[in-house]
C-alpha cells in the first residue's frame, strides 16, 4: 500500500527506497526516457529523482497520491535538464494542425496511411519518426503529452502533476497530437513517393 | 448543425473521449460520413494516438536497475 510505504520512507529506511524503485522505478524512467530522449540521461534524472524523493519526503503530506507527487519531480527535474536545442517554438504548437480554406474546409487532400502491423520494420520505423518529432516538442507540450499520452494519466491527473487546468491539459495534448500526426504524415507521404 | 472541417479537427479529442453533446456528435458524425478528408484525417489521429500509448512500453533495463540500486545504496546513509 503506498500509505504504508510512505511512512517507512519517512522513517529513511534505505530498504523503503529499493522498494520504491521496484513499484515505481519503470514509471519514473520511462517518464525520463520520454522526456530526454536519452538512456543515459533518463537514468540520471532517475538518480536526482530518488535523491529528491529521500530529501524532500517530509514534505510530502499526502494531499495527493504518492504517484502523483512522484510524477511531479520527475518532470520538473527533467525538465530542468531539457537543453534548448532543436526544439520548435511555441507559436508553432499553437497553430498545429492541417491548412483550412477561409471557408474552414481542408485546404488540401489528406492522405490515409494505415499503420503496418506493429512486429514490422515499419511499424517500428513509424515509432521512431513519433520519438524524433516527440524530441522537437517543447518542453511543455511534451510534458503533457508524456503524462497524458504515454503514461495514459487521466486529466485530471496530469493537470495536478503539473499545475495546469483540465482545460490546458487537453488543448496542449490536442496541439501536440496534431504536430506528430503531421510528423508521420510527411514520413507517410515520403513513403508513398519512394515505392511509386 | 453544421460542421465546417475546421470544427471537425478543434473536437476530435472530445470525440475520441466521449464528451460531446449529443448534437455536436450526430454533426461531427454526419460531417465524418459525408467529407473523405475529415474521415482520413479522423483514421491518422487515432493512428498516432496508439503509437503514442506504444511508447508506454519501455521498462528500465535490468543492468540499470542494478546501477540504481548500487547508487541508493551508498548514497543513502544505513541505519544501524
Amino acid at each position: 500500500m503506498a500509505t504504508e510505504l510512505v511512512a517507512v520512507l519517512k522513517q529513511k529506511d534505505p530498504a523503503a527506497f529499493e522498494q520504491l524503485i521496484a513499484q515505481y522505478g519503470t514509471m519514473l524512467y520511462r517518464v525520463a526516457l520520454r522526456l530526454l530522449g536519452q538512456p543515459e540521461e533518463a537514468e540520471e534524472v532517475l538518480q536526482e529523482t530518488l535523491l529528491t524523493v529521500y530529501e524532500k519526503i517530509h514534505t510530502f503530506d499526502e494531499r495527493s497520491a504518492l504517484s502523483t507527487w512522484l510524477y511531479r519531480i520527475v518532470v520538473n527535474t527533467a525538465l530542468m535538464r531539457l537543453r534548448v536545442k532543436a526544439r520548435i517554438p511555441e507559436e508553432v504548437l499553437e497553430t498545429a494542425g492541417p491548412p483550412f480554406t477561409a471557408d474552414g474546409q481542408h485546404a488540401r487532400e489528406v492522405a490515409a496511411w494505415a499503420l503496418p502491423p506493429e512486429e514490422t520494420l515499419l511499424h517500428q520505423e513509424a515509432r521512431m519518426i513519433l520519438q524524433q518529432a516527440m524530441a522537437r516538442l517543447p518542453e511543455r507540450y511534451r510534458a503533457v503529452y508524456v503524462l497524458a499520452e504515454v503514461e495514459g494519466l487521466p486529466h485530471q491527473e496530469t493537470a495536478a502533476v503539473l499545475e495546469l487546468t483540465v482545460a490546458t491539459v487537453k488543448t496542449r495534448l490536442h496541439r501536440a497530437r496534431l504536430f506528430l500526426r503531421e510528423a508521420l504524415a510527411d514520413y507517410f507521404a515520403e513513403r508513398r513517393h519512394t515505392s511509386a | 448543425m453544421m460542421l465546417r472541417c475546421r470544427d471537425v479537427v478543434d473536437l476530435i479529442l472530445a470525440y475520441l473521449e466521449g464528451t460531446l453533446d449529443p448534437g455536436e456528435r450526430q454533426a461531427f458524425e454526419a460531417h465524418i460520413a459525408d467529407c473523405i478528408n475529415c474521415w482520413r484525417f479522423l483514421q491518422t489521429y487515432r493512428e498516432t494516438v496508439v503509437l503514442g500509448q506504444q511508447l508506454r512500453e519501455a521498462a528500465i533495463p535490468p543492468e540499470r536497475h542494478e546501477r540504481l540500486e548500487t547508487f541508493l545504496r551508498s548514497r543513502l546513509p544505513r541505519t544501524s
